[in-house]
């Protein structure tokens, strides 16, 4: 499985003009609503939501991995968003984000397909030129390839 | 250096939540802390939430924990616990 197999290339938007964390998760749930990979933006933010009430999601470096496992998906896949300027989220690190990897998993995904995922994104993540390369690409092609492997 | 072996027997594995967990224990100690899994010859920093994301883990996966330095009896027995609570 390529990691880039499962962005979804209609819900990546490499230049988001949010403000706050609630604005950045409302416009990609809402392209991932538009693209038909969730039934519901609202239902899927929800569950989102759910998953940030029990711990941090960012992960440092300008990072930050929400998910949500929802009814409300019809294919796990992946949204992602860079913001235009830094926005607050719960990190380790202290610092403000501006990449979000936002996961959509299905119910029947959420045990082992998951897992499996977010490790090979994890592994993406862990190179230390990725932080970088994400802040830096300049449209969707060079985006699938940092997550191209 | 301690080590402990544990099957991971959460339906869901060792994902984001519990792993962030275990990392936020693991930093309260000042001994290495060490993640193998069985099938994997790679070893994972059991501090930092991406390695531990890296490893993967299933339910039905065997780990193995290892400690190593200041606290390392004490800060094995704290994560197991962790992950037996997850």
């Amino acid at each position: 499985m390529k990691t880039s197999d499962v962005i979804s290339l209609n819900a990546v938007d490499l230049n988001m003009d949010v403000q706050n964390k609630e604005e950045a998760l409302s416009h990609l749930c809402k392209l991932l609503e538009k693209d038909g990979d969730v039934t519901s933006a609202d239902l899927f933010k929800r569950d989102v939501y759910l998953r940030e009430s029990e711990g941090r999601t960012g992960i440092g470096d300008g990072v930050a991995i929400p998910h949500g496992k929802s009814e409300s998906v019809q294919k796990t896949c992946i949204a992602i968003g860079r913001c235009k300027n830094p926005i607050e989220w719960e990190t380790i690190d202290g610092k403000p984000v501006r990449v979000i990897i936002l996961f959509a998993v299905s119910r029947k995904d959420k045990n082992n397909h998951f897992i499996k995922l977010m490790s090979e994104v994890a592994r993406i993540l862990a190179h230390p030129s990725t932080a970088k390369k994400l802040a830096n690409c300049s449209d969707s092609s060079e985006l699938m390839a940092i997550f191209d492997t | 250096m301690k080590q402990s072996k544990f099957t991971i027997q959460n339906a869901e594995g060792l994902h984001s939540r519990p792993a962030s967990d275990f990392c936020t224990e693991a930093t309260k100690y000042g001994c290495k802390v060490t993640l193998t899994k069985e099938g994997d010859d790679n070893e994972y920093d059991g501090k930092s939430i991406l390695m531990v994301m890296c490893l993967g883990a299933c339910k039905g996966d065997e780990i193995t924990i290892q400690t190593e330095g200041p606290d390392e009896e004490k800060a094995l027995e704290s994560l197991l616990n962790i992950l037996k609570n997850v």
